[in-house]
């Protein structure tokens, strides 16, 4: 894989993990999307979340290998985090569209 | 009183983390400018202006390198190393370093690789560039005495991470949480945030850090089994030939150009740097380093060889041929080499240094908003934790809180300036950067104790804003190039400086906002409650 399109990629998947896994908190549930997770939708959450950082680790993988990989793992990890941390308190209905827009956006440079 | 022992960490971080977070702010932000020492040196010596160095031919190299040692031994025919760097894409010039004795002075001079004259000062823009911050960053530039004093602070601040790990509660509960404008509920959430979302990059960049100088802070190892010889020790980690001790036999080194190119035969690889040690006695060697491959290594994380052959200097006779791309010398070592390629970040070329760059600036962040925070919670709610000197003891603290902080990010961009201002044919340009970037320093320490810590604050970071924010046009008019011409030519190294330093500019610009915005709405609240705050002081 494309380091720097690796770089997009794995940043939105982190952020998207990182998001999932917030909302399955009740103060950041409250700030996004009002009120408090039900059951079934945190464990959902919780189960996408994880599988997302999960994913975002083999796609780190491909782009560096095994040794480099888990170091970008870890530094992308903070950049998306960053993201999402200020984004919930100044802009919490924005915070899911990015982890769709973002892809979108970073897509078209590789691709078209 | 017995305390908990939360509350003993709490009092460890407190007290541990304010007398060492200064210098560990120095350390993280001139670590961090340092990832990317060679675009701040590319920009600082105008590289980008000079475009494509042709490649040397073979015959060219071997006239630079005779050239080189005939202008060696003219200056130093006996000394400790000589060192002779080859031109290359980003030195267009011949380099010389030798050192006569382990306790005289490093010295350098730039030849010109077709003649051999030493070229004038003011033909170049002489300057440390983005080196000065790796030396600020591990040794403060004062040598060994600098590499224990960061060593002590490195350990403090792997107690403070720990420590600070025990004190803080709700470290999953809080983990995404950042309430801004809450006054000192803002400061801790935000040097929570910023430790625990970069603390395997904390821990990684602290404990390898530690580990770089484990020779230095540990050196009972090598005197025990090795009686103290540094040389043999490494000898036998690296798998390589045996050390060569002086002889004190006089000898003159052999013609350096026809090793070189046996050298280059042996290796197949371009000659780098060509060193000499013990130069004028029978023990001296020569060294081919081979020309290092930045893009081979990008992928991997322990560096290869780039390739060396030795040979003794004297009889020309090959003592050691290592080629390019392979690995020598024990597990110990390849695991020594893997924590300082991690701490150096000698892998993945710009998309991991960002992340370097990213991550160590949240470091710097989050050691500035735990030193603010101190103040800011004392601020409000003034002790008595040193009795009648408390207020005094407070005072010294806001001072070097914003001469450490605020003045340390001044001097940095003052250096891009300086480096712009200062005269060309200065004797000992690089030197005087040096000097004036501390002199600045000093300056902001007077300034901070000068002014009331919110005048300090608003003043150094509104210069340290306009610094940043002009750069590329004090660049445009000091010496015709600037940003625009940078992209126009794909110069990234250029654009990427001056594009980051218009980033930081308007971080500091959006601080700035804040700090009135506050300071205006304080002055409101005082008048219209007037009252409160006399019984706030009184009480």
């Amino acid at each position: 894989m494309e380091k720097h399109f690796a770089l997009y990629l794995v940043f939105f998947t982190c952020y998207a993990g990182l998001l999932a896994i917030s909302l399955t908190m009740d103060r950041h549930h409250a700030q996004v999307l009002r009120g408090k997770p039900e059951r079934s939708r945190r464990l959902a959450l919780r189960l996408a979340g994880w599988s997302l950082l999960g994913l975002a680790l083999w796609l780190c993988s491909l782009a560096w290998g095994w040794a480099i990989g888990p170091v970008a793992w870890f530094g992308l990890l903070s950049a998306a985090a960053f993201g999402l941390v200020f984004l919930l308190p100044y802009a919490p209905r924005f915070a899911p569209w990015l982890s769709i827009i973002g892809p979108l956006l970073a897509l078209p440079p590789f691709y078209f | 009183m017995k305390q908990t022992f939360r509350q003993s960490m709490s009092w460890l971080h407190t007290w541990g983390g304010l007398w060492f977070t200064w210098i560990l702010f120095a350390i993280f932000l001139t670590g961090t400018l340092g990832v990317f020492d060679d675009p701040i040196s590319h920009w600082m010596r105008e590289k980008g202006k000079a475009g494509e160095v042709p490649a040397m031919s073979a015959e060219e190299r071997a006239r630079a390198v005779t050239l080189a040692q005939d202008y060696l031994v003219r200056q130093a025919p006996r000394a400790e190393f000589w060192s002779i760097g080859l031109p290359d894409e980003d030195e267009p010039a011949l380099r010389v370093f030798w050192r006569e004795t382990e306790a005289s002075p490093f010295q350098k001079r730039t030849l010109d690789p077709a003649s051999g004259s030493q070229l004038k000062p003011g033909s170049a823009r002489e300057s440390e560039g983005g080196h000065h911050f790796v030396h600020m960053h591990f040794e403060l530039h004062a040598g060994t005495a600098g590499i224990w004093i960061v060593g002590a602070a490195t350990m403090a601040m792997l107690v403070a991470l720990l420590s600070g790990i025990v004190v803080h509660k709700k470290i999953f509960a809080d983990f995404f949480t950042f309430r801004p404008g809450k006054g000192q509920r803002s400061w801790l959430d935000g040097h929570n945030v910023l430790a625990v979302l970069t603390l395997p990059f904390l821990f990684m960049i602290t404990y390898t850090g530690l580990i770089v100088f484990w020779a230095t802070y540990m050196p009972a190892g090598i005197a025990a089994r090795y009686d103290g010889d540094e040389e043999r020790y490494f000898s036998a980690l690296t798998d390589g030939p045996p050390a060569r001790p002086r002889q004190f036999i006089e000898a003159a080194v052999a013609p350096l150009a026809p090793l070189m190119l046996r050298g280059e035969a042996a290796i197949a690889r371009e000659t780098g740097f060509v060193v000499v040690e013990h130069p004028g006695d029978r023990s001296a060697s020569v060294r081919i380093f081979g020309r290092f491959d930045a893009e081979a290594e990008s992928d991997r994380l322990v560096g290869r060889s780039s390739g060396t052959a030795l040979f003794d200097a004297i009889s020309g006779e090959v003592i050691d041929v290592q080629k390019p791309n392979s690995v020598r010398g024990g597990t110990v070592l390849a695991v020594q080499q893997t924590m300082n390629a991690l701490h150096f970040v000698r892998f993945g070329a710009y998309p991991l240094k960002w992340l370097y760059f990213l991550s160590g600036m949240a470091g710097a962040a989050m050691l500035a908003a735990g030193a603010i925070l101190f103040m800011v919670k004392r601020r409000k709610n003034a002790g008595n934790e040193f009795g009648s000197a408390t207020a005094g003891v407070y005072r010294v603290v806001e001072v070097l809180n914003v001469a450490a902080i605020g003045g340390l990010v001044l001097a940095c961009i003052a250096y891009f300036w300086i480096n712009r201002l200062l005269p060309l044919d200065v004797a000992e340009r690089a030197t005087r950067e040096i000097e004036l970037f501390f002199a600045v320093w000093l300056a902001t320490l007077a300034h901070a104790a000068w002014r009331t810590p919110h005048r300090a604050w608003c003043e150094q970071l509104a210069a340290s804003a306009f610094l940043c924010l002009a750069l590329p046009l004090l660049n445009l008019l000091s010496t015709g190039d600037w940003l625009v011409a940078a992209l126009a030519r794909g110069d990234g190294e250029t654009a990427g400086v001056e594009l980051t330093a218009l980033a930081f500019g308007l971080l500091f610009i959006a601080a700035l906002r804040h700090l009135w915005r506050r300071a205006a709405a304080a002055d409101a609240r005082d008048e219209t409650l007037p009252d409160a705050t006399a019984t706030a002081t009184g009480g």
